[in-house]
């Protein structure tokens, strides 16, 4: 595997919850495109034009197969900060609804739908947590049934690798008649997701972290939902009719998709979600890298933030030491992990902490990534003899 | 990074005291990491004669605070506002990455807030 990812000759790269590296094949496609299919899609007349409206519409039915929706379902957003900004500025939330979201959200569903609450004069809830650190269940059924226009949650959190029961949430929220959107960025490079069956309306992720480009991303809208939505950008592509007048707006999911798409970004999209299709069994395996990694962790001072049970990512601080320096110094040992909030300010707030390490895996990682990480850390402690 | 002489500054800090009755007092934070510093300065003539702080954070912002206030000691205050950040810099002696330097300057940040507020001026501009 690690000869698809030629980088990872000169460095041990445990933070893939940021970013996946790139498969050479997913770089190799993207170039074969752009040499010899490429051109922009839905206009030309030209055969070039024809094959390449293929390939950006052949990514959207291989996307849609990846989530288990139909392709009149899948926009294309530039990753899921759009998406999360794209449903916040468009879903049906009026002054004195009740907007929920989680202590563990990301900034990136966190502030767009905390910004349309303030917009709109609606209510904006935060679930908590439960002592254990996984999201306080018990707190978010007492929460959704007082009211709930719309729940906006992580699928699986960067921070504490928790998976949340999305399923049981939807229930909750549509019973009362309210709307569940999901940000997949991190449980769409580790868990098998169908939509339909989780049952929610919106779902998103990013195609970088799914081995794939940056500046694509995939967002999952219900039929019922998106043929409802207004668009969120005007501009060409997205139009039906213009006139001096007027303007009507062509159908979803061309609607939400205003000016040249990433055309080049959508040829490598396809081939990194076929490359994460063909390696669910690596994938599988990355559980053991994080149950090994949390035991030889456990060895060390360390507080591990969150539930015992993980996916994708441990976070966790060293006593004593500054988490800044602690990701310095492993990078000066060869070692690429993480340092800060990880783009979740509530939740550190929460834990009382400025800033935490965070180790992610992707399929590349294996045993040894681990051993080098913890002998690095190991050195780390010994050297700030704390 | 972590050389000798910087951990050496972090694990024994200089001036880790609180003074008695400082003339020129100022907490600053970094928001990004958390750095907290509070630095105090016993003031004659305009002269500064003793210097104290107290704080948590990383090893840089500690260590230069440190480095900073033994090399304070005995400077006017004039000198203190006329440092650059450049000066800062080559006190630390490492080179800091991008994302570290703030943290290197959070104590000359600091102090010159101090200082400033001292002369009744408020410091114009960023780090």
């Amino acid at each position: 595997m690690k000869e698809q990812f030629p980088v990872l000759e000169t460095v041990t790269y445990l933070d893939t919850a940021a970013t996946a590296q790139k498969p050479l094949r997913v770089l190799q496609a993207q170039t074969a495109f752009a040499l010899t299919r490429y051109a922009n899609v839905h206009r030309g007349l030209y055969q070039l034009a024809e094959a390449a409206t293929k390939t950006y519409e052949g990514t959207r039915q291989v996307a849609a197969s990846f989530l288990g929706a139909e392709k009149k379902e899948i926009v294309f957003t530039k990753g899921t900060t759009e998406a999360m900004n794209l449903l916040a500025h468009t879903l049906p939330i009026k002054k004195g609804d009740r907007i929920i979201t989680t202590v563990l959200d990301h900034h990136s569903t966190f502030v767009p739908f905390q910004q349309l609450a303030q917009r709109v004069k609606a209510e904006f809830i935060v679930l908590p947590l439960a002592k254990d650190g996984s999201l306080d269940m018990k707190a978010a059924q007492k929460e959704i049934k007082k009211g709930c226009a719309v729940l906006a949650t992580t699928h699986l959190s960067n921070v504490t690798g928790e998976v949340l029961d999305v399923k049981q949430l939807a229930e909750w929220v549509h019973k009362q008649k309210g709307l569940i959107v999901i940000d997949g960025a991190q449980a769409a490079a580790h868990l098998k997701v169908n939509v339909k069956e989780l049952g929610v309306d919106a779902y998103a992720f990013s195609g970088h972290k799914v081995y794939g480009p940056t500046g694509i991303g995939v967002l999952y809208i219900q039929e019922k939902l998106i043929t409802t939505l207004p668009p969120y950008q005007f501009g060409g592509e997205m139009i039906d009719q213009v006139t001096i007048k007027k303007t009507t707006f062509a159908n979803p999911p061309a609607r939400f998709e205003a000016g040249t798409p990433p055309i080049i970004e959508a040829a490598g999209l396809m081939e990194a979600l076929r490359f994460v299709a063909e390696h669910r069994d690596l994938i599988a395996k990355e559980e053991d890298l994080v149950e090994y990694a949390q035991k030889r962790l456990k060895a060390l001072p360390v507080t591990i933030i969150g539930p015992e049970n993980k996916t994708g990512c441990i976070s966790f601080t060293l006593e004593k030491i500054h988490p800044h320096d602690v990701a310095q110094f492993l990078d000066e040992q060869g070692v690429a992990i993480r340092a800060g909030h990880h783009c979740t300010q509530p939740l550190h707030d929460s834990l009382g902490i400025p800033a935490s390490n965070r180790i992610s895996f992707g399929v590349y990682n294996d045993k040894e990534d681990i051993d080098v990480c913890i002998d690095a850390l190991k050195k780390c402690v010994e050297v700030f003899d704390v | 990074m972590y050389k000798e002489h910087l951990m050496d500054h972090y694990k024994h800090p200089r001036h880790n005291k609180t003074l008695e009755n400082p003339q020129a007092e100022r907490y600053e934070k970094n928001p990004s990491c958390g750095d907290e510093l509070t630095l105090q300065f016993t003031i004659s003539d305009d002269d500064i004669i003793d210097v104290g702080f107290t704080g948590q954070g990383c090893a840089i912002s500690i260590a230069a605070a440190s480095m900073l206030l033994e090399e304070l000691l005995g400077k006017s205050v004039d000198d203190v506002l006329a440092m650059t950040r450049e000066d800062m810099l080559e006190l630390i002696g490492v080179p800091l990455t991008t994302m570290r330097v703030k943290c290197g300057l959070l104590g000359l940040h600091t102090a010159k807030k101090a200082l400033y507020q001292y002369k009744g001026k408020t410091l114009q501009g960023e780090w």
